[in-house]
């Protein structure tokens, strides 16, 4: 989960993802933020996040993309 | 049949009428026939195109596997690019069916949606009809998604005099965009850029601007008059504009212009082709000759190309369309690769974003990046484009007859003074209105009465003055 949280911040370091939620629900991240989110999380734990998977649940909040990642095998 | 015309206005009484008097079991249905009446005007042969993309679609993505999908994707691609390409290819000009680009659209989202099981396909065929062929936003979008329609198409709407008020309120601002604002810049754009190389610079600087002026009037207002009618009908479609000028950046200019396109090429040709293994591969490639730069960037790189050369050719097969798409390709991926170090260098040079006028600037720089562009679109050729941005670097000539040339269509002398002030008070308070009820919706209920009787007097006082200028109601 830490590992997640430092690749998290690497995309945007303006917000605290340990307690932040709602992100796509509100807005927080644009829709850039998050392909370049699914982008580097592809590469770091080699996992193939399908375009299906892509959305809102998924990306919400850390817990759920960990949730995720561990799913898809990472 | 033209939303601004005579006869649509007298379909429009008859059919509310009816649609509010079929009562709950019927009204989907009277819709639906409205829909088809609608769209039989402008050419009853061209249902049978509309109906072979509504069967085959329905049909085909009850089961949605892989190879319905791909099917889907031949058919209504290849209807959409014989009607639209057929002249590029050597085949005779064929006249496009009503809405297609649009309606290909929603039908393919919708397919895709089947497909990667965010929605669960549509039961009934004639349901599935009323989604892809509601009139209101059959020519010109908003690209509506099944998700955000498909309930309240089929839902009973109750007869609400609120809703005839703020649809008419709507329309009423629809109107006066497209045929006051719109109208008026309209005759100078196409005067100067039909003959680039005989203006001076800020001649062109001045075209250009109303150019700005005119697409957003024009696209918007119909968006107004579009999300009016069915505000009428009870029915609430998605907003395609959310005062794109005031934008801090291209990117997020391009999240407030014609929102429903380009949230249909983020969902369904964007995301797929960012997540897609030739891209991935490709991208990895790249990391290894740019070692230094962001994964996540790299991926970006050739989605981003791809993405605006399609939004290029879609508006049509032309090279300054292309060159257009090509222009917001590299203007996009420098924003998203500078980013970060702009960012860092901001926070060096002690520049706080919040501050007002910083926030000017942003929207000042974007306004020019945004320009260039359009310069590329509205050109008519390759020469024609040089021409024109040599013009504005170059040519300092300052000429009094060809700026006062761009007033003539608000009269002459101290007419086109009063009437361009009389605009600039109109325009200032729709904002106002807007921003004010975006807070509160409560905001400005009784004043819009006048609001709306002042925009009523402008348009009819500057159709009667403008004479010719009816001409603009075949659009």
């Amino acid at each position: 989960m830490e590992e997640l949280i430092k690749i998290l911040e690497d995309v945007r370091d303006d917000i605290d993802f340990e307690t932040a939620d709602n992100l796509i629900d509100s807005k927080i991240l644009t829709s850039f933020d998050i392909i370049q989110l699914i982008s580097t999380l592809d590469d770091e734990y080699d996992i193939s996040i399908p375009a299906s998977e892509i959305i809102p649940e998924n990306f919400n909040n850390a817990k759920a993309i960990y949730a995720l990642v561990k799913k898809l095998g990472g | 049949m033209s939303l601004i015309s005579l006869p649509f206005f007298i379909f429009m009484c008859c059919f509310l009428a009816a649609y509010y008097l079929a009562g709950e079991k019927n009204q989907w249905k009277v819709l639906l026939i409205g829909n088809a009446f609608f769209y039989a005007w402008s050419n009853p042969v061209y249902i049978i195109f509309i109906s072979i993309s509504i069967v085959s679609t329905w049909y085909l993505m009850r089961n949605p596997v892989k190879k319905n999908f791909m099917l889907t994707i031949v058919i209504n691609l290849g209807l959409l690019i014989a009607f639209k390409y057929s002249v590029n290819f050597g085949i005779r000009d064929l006249i496009a069916p009503l809405g297609i680009s649009f309606y290909t659209f929603m039908t393919l989202g919708y397919a895709h949606d089947c497909y990667d099981k965010k929605i669960k396909p549509c039961e009934s065929l004639p349901e599935y009809a009323l989604f892809i062929s509601y009139f209101p936003q059959l020519t010109q979008g908003p690209i509506g998604t099944y998700q955000e329609m498909h309930d309240q198409l089929v839902t009973y709407h109750r007869y609400d005099r609120q809703n005839i008020k703020e649809g008419g309120y709507r329309i009423l601002i629809g109107v006066f965009k497209k045929l006051v604002i719109a109208g008026r810049v309209g005759f100078y754009i196409d005067t100067v850029y039909s003959n680039p190389k005989g203006y001076g610079g800020l001649t062109l600087i001045v075209a250009t601007l109303f150019y700005l002026v005119q697409m957003y009037a024009d696209f918007s207002g119909y968006m107004d008059i579009v999300c009016g009618i069915s505000k009428m009908l009870g029915i609430n479609l998605k907003e395609n504009f959310r005062r794109p000028y005031l934008s801090k950046s291209i990117p997020e200019y391009w999240r407030r212009w014609h929102i429903s396109l380009n949230e249909w090429f983020m969902n369904h040709l964007y995301m797929p082709s960012v997540t897609s293994g030739w891209n991935r591969k490709l991208s990895r490639l790249l990391g290894k000759i740019f070692t230094k730069a962001k994964k996540g960037t790299l991926r970006l790189i050739f989605p981003t190309m791809l993405v605006w050369t399609v939004t290029g050719i879609w508006h049509g097969a032309k090279s300054s369309y292309l060159g257009w798409g090509i222009y917001f390709a590299f203007v996009m991926l420098v924003s998203f690769c500078t980013q970060s170090y702009v960012k860092k260098l901001n926070a060096k040079i002690h520049w706080n974003p919040d501050n007002i006028f910083i926030k000017i600037f942003q929207v000042i720089r974007t306004l020019v990046i945004l320009s260039f562009g359009e310069m590329i679109y509205r050109s008519e050729s390759f020469s024609d484009m040089v021409a024109i941005f040599k013009g504005v670097f170059t040519d300092t000539r300052i000429s009094g007859s060809e700026i006062a040339a761009a007033m003539v269509p608000f009269g002459n002398g101290n007419q086109a003074a009063a009437s361009i002030l009389i605009l600039a008070v109109l325009v200032i308070a729709q904002a106002v209105i807007e921003i004010a009820k975006e807070k509160d919706e409560k905001a400005f209920t009784g004043h819009r009465y006048i609001y709306a009787f002042a925009m009523l007097t402008v348009i009819v006082l500057f159709q009667v003055a403008g004479g010719s200028n009816f001409m603009y109601q075949a659009f």
